[in-house]
């Protein structure tokens, strides 16, 4: 079988690209979130907890906690709607900073030390089984009159919105919907490692997550799991070769930015490598389907 | 605990607030000429505080020398910075945010491989000044003098000067200011540079107050400053400036009065209250439509 | 030739916006280009500037050579003095801070004075206003700080883009007086307006640029009796 070190490599990869569809959902309608590391952060503590004092299978914990989260985001979506993208950074920035910092201070909450004991329930099989799920739903999703509505809203607010787009609705939704995904994400790791600290869900986490879609490719969802996959490949694979991966590491990152500011995959590099993608015309009205 | 107890922590408030100022304001300009926020500014704080480790240790124990050399050296950095990994992307909104995360992990991880990732201690003038029964670490005052200096020096260069002048003018409308002669490129590496060289000079005058530093110190300041920055005022100098100073005094007494736990949430919730009331910060303009 | 432009060619990502311009310019004349709106007749004038990339097609001078593509801060440098289109005037700095910008590349203090107290001769509403902030004059009063900052440099060609946009009609007679009184002075002109009628009455020559390319070009007195220049352009 695989060996210890490889499998949590590939189950991370696996979680990473959940994490990184959670944010590029909400991203996919101009919000620029930093607090997904906190949403993480809901889903896992959430988990956590219920794991430990709730007996209640492992699945129907997933969906609870991921609910969650999504409440979360649903939250923190509300008072930020009406924000431009520079200013709701900052705002779900200090949402997140908020959460982890009650959550050092409450002992309740496990404090400065965190949860530890939780049991042990991600494999490589239902990590990437969830990931198959959610890029399906991104599948459809991407062919949808939805995500024509989100990428209007995120090129133009207000032209979508005098379109006759509920920008509003959108954004909320997306925010829900991303914060539930990135729950989901939360909920495997710490039932992998096990143990986790509040900060491990702060601003750098928020960081971490949305490295993913903007170095792997914004352009299409494929590019976030192809940038969780990279980026947590990438470190280890340096950390064999170099005493400075790290260092080599953020010059990759700066150079990708320089030479391809979209992201490593483009919308026409994947539509050609999977026809099924292209969109043909969009059938919106019954009587343009017999062209 | 009387008056001469509250003063000092005033004092300390001030300091501390002084800082946070400068830090502030480096993402204020750079923010505002650019219109890119510099993701690798804390950290530029912290290789400011190691220069000046670095000139002590191995220059002679001289403030004087530590702060000139520190300021010089990220000076520096900032105009290669903006050169090599701002400039080539300026012109997206993300791209830039990126690069410079990626300067900031270069930045980080070079020092912690460099020096390793503790604590390091930071020899330090130990003269105590007193007046009458009040007392403060002569750092401390070395520390608000050059910090106030440096910050009316920059308020009045910018207004005053030909090349403030021109910032003023980048800031605004790149495009114009480019049709009158004035070589936007330049300006723009000259304002990242001076805005490095301020948080550099933060960073070690923090670090000789305090009298030890971390790799990891412009983590925490850099959070700091950039909430500064929006509660003032997005590019908003003097916004950055009094909101610094408000925010260090606010943080030393609430330790004073009470635990130190809630220190580093003040700014957020400070934050967050502004935000939802006046999204344009404090002393902020219109906010821009980008 | 004073300024002579060869097949230029501008393209806004995959879309050409100007499809092969060529035009002259002669010393002391005022050549004015009309054209509906997002012609493109803007977008002339910044690629004369350098602000737009020519994507093909050469821009040549008397006074500095081949200029296409050359940064702006070069280009007003060598004598062409551009006031854009709706003024852009720093707003928040003063006025005079405005005219200092405009003649930022000046070195002497000496003629840094003397050619502001030249603005200040033309337009002295300008000097009685030199400490108020950009933002604070009114429309007509910003043209002229517009037109102002442009002649800092004593520029050999003046690239004027709609310079009556938004103003009121007392104020449009007044800025095309000033236009006249340049023309007076000898100052080479290139002048982009929408209001068809009042540029042709006060320029030279004329083109009429439609959809990237040129559709007419004569005399103004001939174009102003065009039958089909009127209809389309005059209100005839």
């Amino acid at each position: 079988m695989i060996s210890g070190y490889w499998e949590q490599i590939i189950v991370f990869m696996g979680i990473n690209s959940i994490l990184a569809l959670g944010f590029y959902i909400t991203f996919s309608t101009g919000q620029m979130s930093m607090c997904h590391g906190a949403l993480m952060g809901i889903g896992a503590y959430t988990s956590g907890f219920l794991s430990l004092y709730a007996g209640i299978p492992f699945y129907l914990n997933l969906i609870i906690s991921s609910l969650c989260s999504a409440l979360v985001g649903l939250i923190v979506s509300y008072p930020t709607l009406h924000l431009k993208h520079f200013y709701l950074a900052v705002a779900t920035l200090g949402f997140g900073q908020i959460m982890v910092v009650i959550a050092t201070a409450t002992p309740a909450l496990g404090g400065a030390l965190g949860l530890t004991n939780i049991p042990y329930k991600t494999s490589i099989l239902n990590v990437y089984v969830t990931l198959a799920v959610i890029s399906l739903f991104f599948f459809n999703l991407y062919k949808s009159r939805f995500w024509i509505a989100c990428n209007a809203i995120k090129d133009d607010e207000m032209a979508a919105s005098a379109s006759g787009i509920n920008t509003a609705l959108y954004k909320a939704i997306t925010f829900a919907i991303g914060g539930f995904i990135t729950g989901v994400g939360g909920v495997y790791e710490i039932h992998y490692i096990s143990s986790t600290l509040p900060h491990g869900y702060d601003i750098w986490k928020s960081v971490e997550i949305f490295l993913f879609p903007l170095i792997g490719g914004t352009e299409i969802f494929i590019g976030s799991i192809f940038g969780g996959f990279l980026l947590t490949l990438l470190p280890e694979v340096l950390r064999s070769v170099f005493r400075e991966r790290m260092v080599i590491y953020g010059i990759i990152l700066i150079l990708i930015m320089i030479f391809r500011p979209q992201g490593l995959l483009d919308r026409q590099m994947m539509e050609r490598l999977i026809p099924h993608l292209r969109r043909k015309n969009l059938n919106w009205t019954r009587k343009e389907r017999g062209r | 605990m009387g008056l001469i107890f509250y003063f000092q922590q005033l004092i300390n408030g001030i300091g501390l607030g002084c800082t946070y100022a400068l830090v502030a304001l480096g993402y204020a300009l750079v923010f505002g000429v650019l219109n890119v926020l510099n993701m690798a500014h804390g950290d530029i704080f912290m290789i400011g505080a190691y220069v000046g480790l670095f000139a002590i240790l191995f220059l002679g124990n001289s403030p004087i020398l530590a702060i000139l050399l520190s300021f010089t050296g990220t000076f520096i950095l900032g105009m290669v910075m903006e050169r090599l990994a701002i400039r080539p992307t300026r012109g997206t909104h993300l791209a830039p945010l990126i690069t410079t995360i990626g300067v900031s992990i270069v930045l980080q991880n070079s020092i912690r491989i460099t020096y390793g990732p503790e604590q390091h201690r930071m020899p330090v003038e130990s003269a105590i000044l007193s007046f009458g029964d009040i007392t403060f670490p002569l750092i401390l005052i070395i520390n608000l003098v050059v910090s106030i200096l440096l910050m009316v020096g920059l308020a009045l260069a910018i207004r005053k000067t030909k090349m403030g002048k021109a910032i003023q003018a980048v800031a605004e409308n790149a495009e114009i200011a480019s049709a009158y002669g004035i070589d936007v490129n330049r300006v723009m590496m000259t304002t990242v540079g001076l805005a490095s060289g301020l948080g550099g000079l933060a960073g070690v005058l923090l670090g000789m107050t305090l009298g030890s530093i971390s790799p990891f110190i412009g983590i925490n300041f850099g959070l700091k400053g950039l909430i500064i920055l929006i509660v003032g005022g997005v590019g908003n100098i003097y916004g950055a400036m009094v909101t610094g100073v408000i925010l260090g005094i606010t943080e030393v007494f609430s330790v004073t009065f009470f635990s130190s736990v809630y220190r580093d949430v003040i700014a957020f919730i400070v934050l967050i209250i502004i935000l939802l009331l006046k999204p344009t910060g404090l002393f902020g303009e219109k906010i821009r439509v980008k | 030739m004073f300024l002579d432009v060869q097949d230029m060619h501008v393209r806004y990502g995959s879309v050409e916006a100007i499809r092969g311009v060529s035009f002259t310019l002669m010393e002391k004349e005022v050549v004015t280009i009309i054209g509906a709106n997002g012609a493109g007749k803007s977008t002339i004038l910044k690629a004369l500037m350098g602000i737009n990339r020519l994507f093909s097609g050469t821009i040549n001078t008397k006074f500095g050579g081949q200029i296409q593509n050359l940064p702006p801060h070069r280009i007003s440098r060598l004598g062409l003095g551009y006031i854009p289109e709706g003024r852009e005037i720093l707003s928040r700095l003063t006025v005079e801070d405005n005219l200092a910008i405009g003649g930022y590349v000046l070195t002497d203090r000496q003629i840094f004075k003397q050619r502001l107290d030249y603005v200040y001769d033309k337009f002295p509403i300008l000097k009685e206003r030199r400490g108020q902030l950009g933002g604070t004059l009114s429309g007509g009063e910003q043209q002229m700080l517009a037109i102002g900052r442009a002649l800092m440099l004593l520029p050999k060609i003046l690239l004027m883009d709609e310079p009556s946009l938004g103003l009121a009609p007392l104020v449009v007679s007044l800025v095309f007086n000033i236009i006249k009184s340049f023309r007076e002075e000898g100052y080479s002109i290139l002048l982009i307006e929408q209001n068809a009628k009042k540029a042709l009455q006060v320029s030279d020559r004329g083109y009429v640029l439609e959809n990237g390319v040129f559709v007419a070009k004569d005399r103004c007195q001939n174009l102003l009796t065009n039958e089909n220049i009127k209809k389309a352009y005059l209100g005839a």
